[in-house]
Formats: C-alpha cells, sequence, structure tokens
C-alpha cells in the first residue's frame, strides 16, 4: 500500500470522509504504521527514540508509538525534521502564549495535505459544495501575510477552496470593512462563511447587532478557531458565546455556529458537525491518557494524544497540553469515526508557590532589566530568523 | 476521606471565633473547609483596636512567642496535631513535611535569644525596639509601623508562620489574609499563640487572622486601612495586589525567585553531597524559592548518581512527597518524553516520586517541580554566570569553601544568596531574605536629635558662637 496515495485518496476523492464505508476507517491502524515506519527511516532521532522504546510498536497497539510531546517543538535542541531541510516549505510558528514558540517543519506534502484535510471534512460536515454559493471572509490576514505563524495561516486557509476576502492587513483587523463586506455579499445574493478567533467573531457579532441588525441567512457559517489567546479576560463558555453569536447574527440556529480545533504541531483540524461535536477523520488516531500512569483511558478524561498520517515531515504523533475526551461511540448526527472534546489547557503557571519555574521563552517580561539571563532573553531559535519576532 | 467539611474558626482581634455565616472553601481532591465569613463588623473592631503595643517589653514578647513554641513542640499538642492533620489535607503535603516546620518554628522560637540575635543582626540592635539607642548625634527608636498585613501563599508552612514572627517580634498588629493553598498552618499558628497567652494579652488582641476572598470589597477597605502590606506570592498575585495598594502604604513583596546548586565532586566526598542534595531538592517538593532546581557539577557525575538514587529514596521515607495534581503528572511525563527523544540520561525511582535528567545546562526544558533534578556537568563556574540574574535567589555550593570563589561573581548578577548545600531551608543568624533585611520594613525609625550644647567630634565651638553662626551669619555665606 502506497501511504501517500491514501491519505491523499482520503482527502481528496472520497465524497464524504464520514461515510459508514469499514474499509475507510479501517485504513487507520496501516495509515499511521506506514508513517511510523516512514519517520523511523528519515528521522535519526526519531528513531533513536524509537529504538529505546520499550514496547514493541509494530505489533502492538497504536497507543505504544512513542509520542512527542508539543513541548518539544519549542526545544533548539530537538530535530524533528523528517526528510531533508531543502523540502521545507516554512516553519510554522505558534503563537507563544504559553512560553516559548513552537517551530514545526512543514514540506510541501504536509501543507497540501493540511489543507486538503480541511477541504475534505469541512463540507462534509457543514453540508456545504465547493463549488456553491458560499464565499468565506476571513478575520484575519491572508496566507501569504501570516508570516509563518500558524494560528493565521490555519485560519486563511478553511476556506482556501472558495472565493475569500480577508478583513486584516498590516494595520489590524477592519470591523468597519467587515461590515461592509458583508452587507455587500448579502445583498448580491451570497451565503457566507465567517472564519475567525472567538474573541473577534464576539466583537463582530457585536458591531453587527449595534450597527446592521439585519439577519444573516439559514445557509451562513460562522466558523471559530485559535480560541481565545491573549484576550482571555473576555473568555465565555461556549453554550453562552454560540447564543450571542446567534442573537447578534440573527440566526436560525447555533447549528451555524462550528469551532474547530487544531494546534500548530498537529497537521489537521478538527471540525464541529451540528451537535458540535469535533470530528477525527480517518487518518488520525486520537486517544487520551491518564497523566498519572500514562495508560490509555477508555473513557473520561485524559491528556489528548494525536497520531496524525497526514505529516510528511515530521513525527506527528502528538502528546498534546489538551485535557479532553475521546468519544467513541456514534455522533448523534450519524456520521462515523470518533469525536474528540477539550475541556482545558494543562495549567502551566511560571511559579508555584514562592518557586518561579525553571522555563526557557517567555516567562519575564523583565529582559531589558540590569541583570539577564538565559531566562530573560532566551537565545533565538536558530530557526526563527528572518521570521519575525519569538515573543509576541 | 470523610466528606464532612473541615470546620476552622476565623480570628479578630485576639477572638477565636466559630460562630456566624461560614465561606466554604473546596479544593480540588474533595477536601472542604468551612471558615467564618469576614464581616463589616470584623473590619471595624480591627480597625477601632489603635492600642500601641511599643512598651510593651521585648523579653515579654519574646516570652509570647517562646511560650506557644515550646507547646508547638509536643507532638500531642492538639493545635499542632489538627494543624498537621488538616494541613496535610488541604496542601497535600505529607504530615511529616508539615510537622517538621512545626518543630523548625517551635525549636527556633523557644529559645529567644534567637529572636535577640535576629533583631540585633537586621536593625542594629534589640535594644531599639525598647528604648532610644544612641546613633552619632542622635538617638534612635524603632517603633511598631503599625498594623501590618499579611497576604500570604501558603506554599511553605514555615514561612506564613516566619511572616507573622516579624510582624509581632516589632510589636505590631498583625493581620492575616489567610491563603486558600494553606488556610490551616498560619491561623493555627496564630491560635496557638492566643491559646498559650490569653486572648486578653494586649499582643493577642493584635491579632487577627481571616478569610476574604479575592473579590471582597473589605479586602481594598483593610489594604486601604493597613501600615504595612507584607505580601508573597506569584508574579500575577502580586500584580493584582500593587494596583490595589494606595501610594503611601508601603508594600514588601516576596515574589517568585529560583535557586540552584553546584557542586564541585572533586573536592568533596559525594555520598555526603548527594544526602544534602536530596534534602534541598525534595523539600516543600520544590514549591519553595530556596529549593534548587538544577545542579551544575564538576568532576565526575556518575560518582555522583548512584548516591542520589540511595538518598532521594531515603528522603521519601523521612519526607514523603505530597499530593501532587493532574497538571503536574502531566507536565513532568512531557519532561520526560523530551528527554527521552533527545536522547539524556533520565533517572527515576520505581514509583517516579523523584526524576533526574542529566542534560547540557543550555538545553534545559521547562522544569515540572515536583522533585526534579536537572543536573548539568560543567568545567568551570563561569558556565552557570549566564543562568543567573535577580530572579535568582539562591546557591547552595558544595564544599562550603567554593563559597569564596563564586559568591562575588554570582551576587554581582543577581543572586543574593550562597550557602552550604543542604541548609538552604536553614538560613543562619545574619541571613538576608530575598536582598533585604525584612524587619526594617515593619518598624518606623524614629530619632531624637542632640542640642547643640551636645559637643560630638566635630569641631570645636561654643554654643552661643555656633548659635549665632547658625541664626544669624549663615544667611550671608
Amino acid at each position: 500500500m502506497s501511504e501517500k496515495l491514501c491519505v491523499d485518496t482520503l482527502m481528496s476523492e472520497l465524497k464524504n470522509i464520514y461515510e459508514n464505508k469499514p474499509e475507510t476507517w479501517d485504513l487507520t491502524a496501516a495509515l499511521i504504521k506506514e508513517s511510523l515506519r516512514y519517520h523511523a527511516q528519515h528521522n535519526e532521532q526519531y528513531a533513536s527514540y524509537l529504538d529505546n522504546a520499550r514496547e514493541t510498536v509494530e505489533e502492538g497497539e497504536l497507543a505504544n508509538i512513542p509520542l512527542v510531546p508539543s513541548t518539544l517543538f519549542k526545544n533548539p535542541a530537538a530535530k524533528v525534521l523528517s526528510g531533508p531541510q531543502s523540502e521545507i516549505q516554512q516553519y510554522s510558528r505558534s503563537s507563544g502564549t504559553q512560553g516559548a514558540v513552537s517551530l514545526v517543519p512543514r514540506d510541501e506534502t504536509s501543507i497540501l495535505r493540511f489543507i486538503g484535510g480541511m477541504s475534505a471534512s469541512m463540507p462534509a460536515l457543514l453540508g456545504v459544495d465547493r463549488m456553491g454559493n458560499h464565499v468565506g471572509i476571513v478575520l484575519g490576514k491572508d496566507a501569504d501575510s501570516a508570516e509563518n505563524l500558524w494560528f493565521s495561516y490555519a485560519l486563511a486557509c478553511i476556506t482556501i477552496e472558495i472565493e475569500t476576502e480577508f478583513m486584516e492587513t498590516k494595520d489590524g483587523f477592519d470591523i468597519d470593512k467587515t461590515l461592509d463586506t458583508i452587507g455587500k455579499l448579502k445583498a448580491s445574493g451570497r451565503d457566507l462563511i465567517i472564519v475567525g478567533p472567538p474573541f473577534r467573531a464576539l466583537d463582530l457579532a457585536e458591531a453587527y447587532a449595534e450597527r446592521v441588525g439585519k439577519a444573516l441567512g439559514g445557509k451562513d457559517f460562522i466558523i471559530t478557531a485559535g480560541g481565545w489567546k491573549g484576550e482571555k479576560s473576555k473568555a465565555i463558555d461556549n453554550k453562552t458565546f454560540r447564543r450571542v453569536v446567534c442573537k447578534s447574527f440573527g440566526l436560525k440556529s447555533d447549528k451555524q455556529i462550528r469551532d474547530c480545533y487544531n494546534m500548530v504541531e498537529c497537521n489537521t483540524a478538527f471540525f464541529e458537525c451540528e451537535h458540535h461535536e469535533k470530528h477525527i477523520p480517518p487518518w488520525v488516531y486520537a486517544y487520551s491518557v491518564d497523566p498519572v500512569n500514562q495508560n490509555k483511558k477508555t473513557d473520561g478524561e485524559g491528556v489528548i494524544c494525536l497520531l496524525d498520517a497526514s505529516a510528511n515531515s515530521y513525527p506527528c504523533f502528538i502528546k498534546t497540553d489538551d485535557v479532553g475526551i475521546i468519544n467513541h461511540e456514534q455522533c448523534s448526527c450519524g456520521r462515523h469515526g470518533p469525536t474528540i472534546r477539550i475541556t482545558r489547557r494543562i495549567n502551566k503557571v511560571e511559579s508555584r508557590g514562592c518557586a518561579l519555574k525553571m522555563a526557557v521563552g517567555k516567562n519575564t517580561d523583565n529582559a531589558n532589566r540590569f541583570h539577564q539571563s538565559i531566562y530573560r532573553t532566551p537565545a533565538s531559535h536558530p530557526l526563527l530568523k528572518g521570521a519575525g519576532s519569538d515573543n509576541e | 476521606m470523610s466528606k464532612e467539611a473541615i470546620k476552622i474558626p476565623k480570628i479578630v482581634c485576639g477572638k477565636v471565633i466559630y460562630d456566624g455565616a461560614c465561606e466554604t472553601i473546596e479544593y480540588d481532591n474533595g477536601v472542604k473547609v468551612e471558615i467564618p465569613v469576614f464581616t463589616e463588623e470584623d473590619f471595624e473592631t480591627i480597625t477601632k483596636n489603635r492600642q500601641s503595643l511599643h512598651d510593651i517589653p521585648l523579653s515579654e514578647v519574646t516570652l509570647y512567642l517562646a511560650s506557644a513554641a515550646r507547646r508547638m513542640l509536643d507532638k500531642n499538642y492538639e493545635i499542632r496535631k489538627k494543624s498537621v492533620e488538616y494541613g496535610s489535607l488541604v496542601t497535600g503535603f505529607s504530615k511529616e513535611m508539615i510537622g517538621r516546620d512545626f518543630f523548625i518554628m517551635g525549636d527556633h522560637l523557644q529559645y529567644r535569644s534567637n529572636m535577640y540575635d535576629l533583631l540585633d543582626s537586621e536593625l542594629g540592635s534589640h535594644h531599639i525596639v525598647d528604648e532610644w539607642v544612641r546613633n552619632q548625634v542622635a538617638k534612635v527608636r524603632a517603633f511598631p509601623i503599625g498594623r501590618v498585613m499579611h497576604i500570604l501563599v501558603g506554599n511553605i508552612p514555615l514561612a506564613s508562620c516566619y511572616s507573622i514572627v516579624r510582624s509581632v517580634l516589632t510589636k505590631n498588629h498583625t493581620v492575616v489574609k489567610l491563603p486558600r493553598r494553606d488556610i490551616i498552618t498560619s491561623l493555627f499558628f496564630c491560635q496557638a499563640l492566643i491559646a498559650e497567652n490569653g486572648e486578653d494579652h494586649p499582643l493577642s488582641r493584635a491579632i487577627s487572622a481571616v478569610y476574604i476572598p479575592k473579590e471582597s470589597d473589605l479586602l481594598q477597605n483593610l489594604i486601604s486601612s493597613s501600615d504595612l502590606i507584607c505580601a508573597w506570592g506569584r508574579k500575577e498575585s502580586l500584580d493584582k495586589i500593587k494596583s490595589i495598594v494606595p501610594s503611601g502604604i508601603p508594600l514588601l513583596e516576596f515574589g517568585p525567585r529560583r535557586s540552584f546548586s553546584i557542586v564541585d565532586l572533586d573536592q568533596c566526598d559525594p555520598q555526603d553531597a548527594a544526602r544534602r542534595l536530596a534534602h534541598e531538592f525534595t523539600l516543600y517538593d520544590q514549591e519553595a524559592c530556596f529549593n534548587p532546581q538544577r545542579l551544575f557539577v564538576k568532576g565526575d557525575v556518575d560518582k555522583l548518581i548512584p548516591h542520589l538514587y540511595r538518598y532521594m529514596d531515603q528522603q521519601q521515607q523521612k519526607l514523603p512527597k505530597g499530593e501532587i495534581d493532574y497538571d503536574t503528572h502531566a507536565a513532568l511525563s512531557s519532561i520526560c518524553m523530551e528527554a527521552n527523544y533527545l536522547g539524556y540520561d533520565v533517572h527515576q525511582n520505581n514509583e517516579k516520586v523523584w526524576t533526574i535528567i542529566r542534560c547540557p545546562a543550555d538545553h534545559v526544558m521547562d522544569h515540572p517541580l515536583s522533585r526534579t533534578m536537572y543536573l548539568h556537568s560543567v568545567e568551570t563556574w563561569k558556565e552557570v554566570h549566564k543562568h543567573i540574574d535577580n530572579e535568582t535567589q539562591t546557591v547552595s555550593v558544595f564544599p562550603i569553601s567554593l563559597r569564596d570563589q563564586v559568591a562575588d561573581e554570582f551576587c554581582s548578577r543577581g543572586a543574593v544568596r550562597i550557602c552550604e548545600t543542604g541548609m538552604t531551608s536553614h538560613p543562619r543568624q545574619g541571613w538576608t531574605h530575598d536582598g533585604k533585611h525584612p524587619l526594617k520594613d515593619f518598624v518606623s525609625l524614629a530619632n531624637m536629635d542632640e542640642g547643640l550644647d551636645y559637643i560630638h567630634k566635630y569641631g570645636d565651638y561654643k554654643t552661643e558662637d555656633m548659635e549665632n553662626f547658625l541664626f544669624d551669619m549663615l544667611s550671608d555665606c
């Protein structure tokens, strides 16, 4: 079996990847193991890590595959690249809201699969036709202006296969232009997919209710992604968010509001169905572990682990910093495959008691004080040169 | 574990109060604590008590502390027993860890000379809190600053008590904002002081210990009516406090800091070093600012590691590790995975109660605390310099002879304490706390000048000539 063909085939040729086709879901283990073999051959540090692992990976459960913690991508000493450096198209950056910046090497295959995965998932879950009447409005930058900041890049890619307008320039997010664009597009009879982080969607919703007030249509969608980032003080729970946004835009149902889960280290975005469950596509195997004994959980909350066969340029077998639940029962929407529900981030406070934890990265804002140290002014990651600030 | 809530009192001006409406505090481990609500009336009682304590002799103040201290040494003393039991449930620390702190505190305070030494060390002379002390052409006396509000963090039982001791020793009124993290230890320490000396003792009447939710208006009122805020805690907590302390009210802050150790194995016995290191890497499960988080070693590290295994395990027998939370487990496992990926040596015992990661100093990852040691081999101590800043507190050194080699370089870069390895939690008399002598903040140093007729070493003049010079001629100069 050619792994590349299979992942790509799943993404591009299946009409609905969440259909109940047992042969589709049977592929998951094979795809992950094929990916494992690939990275073992092309990534020396991962191969050595694999050699030292206690479990027999090839024969055993997928949950035996040695995981890469998401924090590893922040460590300049880590070599995560599988394959030649010359193939890398971008080092995707995290926003650094929890400390040092993650850098994830992505080659063309990985990027195309990330986009392909979204193009396969989104229509299947939203029920929109790629060639239909929808137009995207992204409350962020276009992909070229994202400067490898993954959060912006991923937002820009959500509606990549349909006509899309971008509402953020180098001067920032333009709410007036956004309201104007919504008005014009609705007047011309188009259906909208408005994509943005929740704090920006909330600001837009409030402005829309106040300044426009005309209800959007039943085929319009609001898609959120990226979490609250630096706007934690505005954060509200999901249900309240949907209620407020639904009311402000005059949507017929909160089914028109969907969230999406992704992180820079993972090569797949997970979209919600109309029942607000995030579906896991067949090229990803997700499970959760008990942090105390590292055992795979069969139910209840655990630390989320994602094995993603779509990444070609790095081993995407990630232990995340998120706590959540993987549900293997069929979703009430009728689609097949497991779902993932994130309940919270692992708390990584920089100090406990009066002990200031050692952490290289942005754990202090005193970089310009007289006494400097590696903690305050960490040596820039060698790969960050020319990639903008690592302290945003 | 019993689902029944632990009922604890509030203390208002020496009165230990169980009655009234209660606040319930629920902890992640299921423990619930009920404490009477701090009321407007309590606030009035505290602020109306303006009895000056400056005339209470130091001997009486130290006896006040010592009498309670002697009881704290008794494991069967009811207040200590309850404090250890409840404190362990609430904080997750082992009973042994909390009991040890009661012993240390009791042992230290029972010898009143320790308090005299502390005053001599920080204020120049213990006499200064009782009487006017000659100071050049003046006399100086340390008066209590007034009412000190202690905003505690609760990570180290000992530190909470010590903050209160500073306040009582300098004859101040003391208001303790009990920390959620450890609502027990400082409250029961105050209760022991009151129980052994009577609630009508003026020093008892000057003590209050209450729980105030951070959103309460009374917190702001209490802060605004204090004469000194002594605040401990994390950056976010201190930022919040700073934003609400009015100008004119001094703030003495003890913010978060890091510490580390250096050991030269060519100059010491590795077994002796390991025994000391294990002690200070495990105390308070590394939640204290003085706990080292990383160890820099000169010499053959392989000679040290087997001894570390033995003594880290031994510490687990003597001072068992407390409960660690879900997120710390998750962080610790991620860090071990990361270290394994990078090919570093990761040492843990079977129960994984401690972790040693041997890696290059510049490749360090996040620190999960929880009895974790990053161990780095170095050729020279210069390699340590870039890891020091003014968030660095203690550097423990072994053997102690290293002290004079490194102190100037380390302390000029921001470190504030060099001590012998093993002694991080046992500062010797004369130590400074985060670069300060905090007792200076607890007193108002008043002075009275001598008159012109007091001829000191300057010049040789007649009083009349000096009066003429100062009051008539100086304007012509």
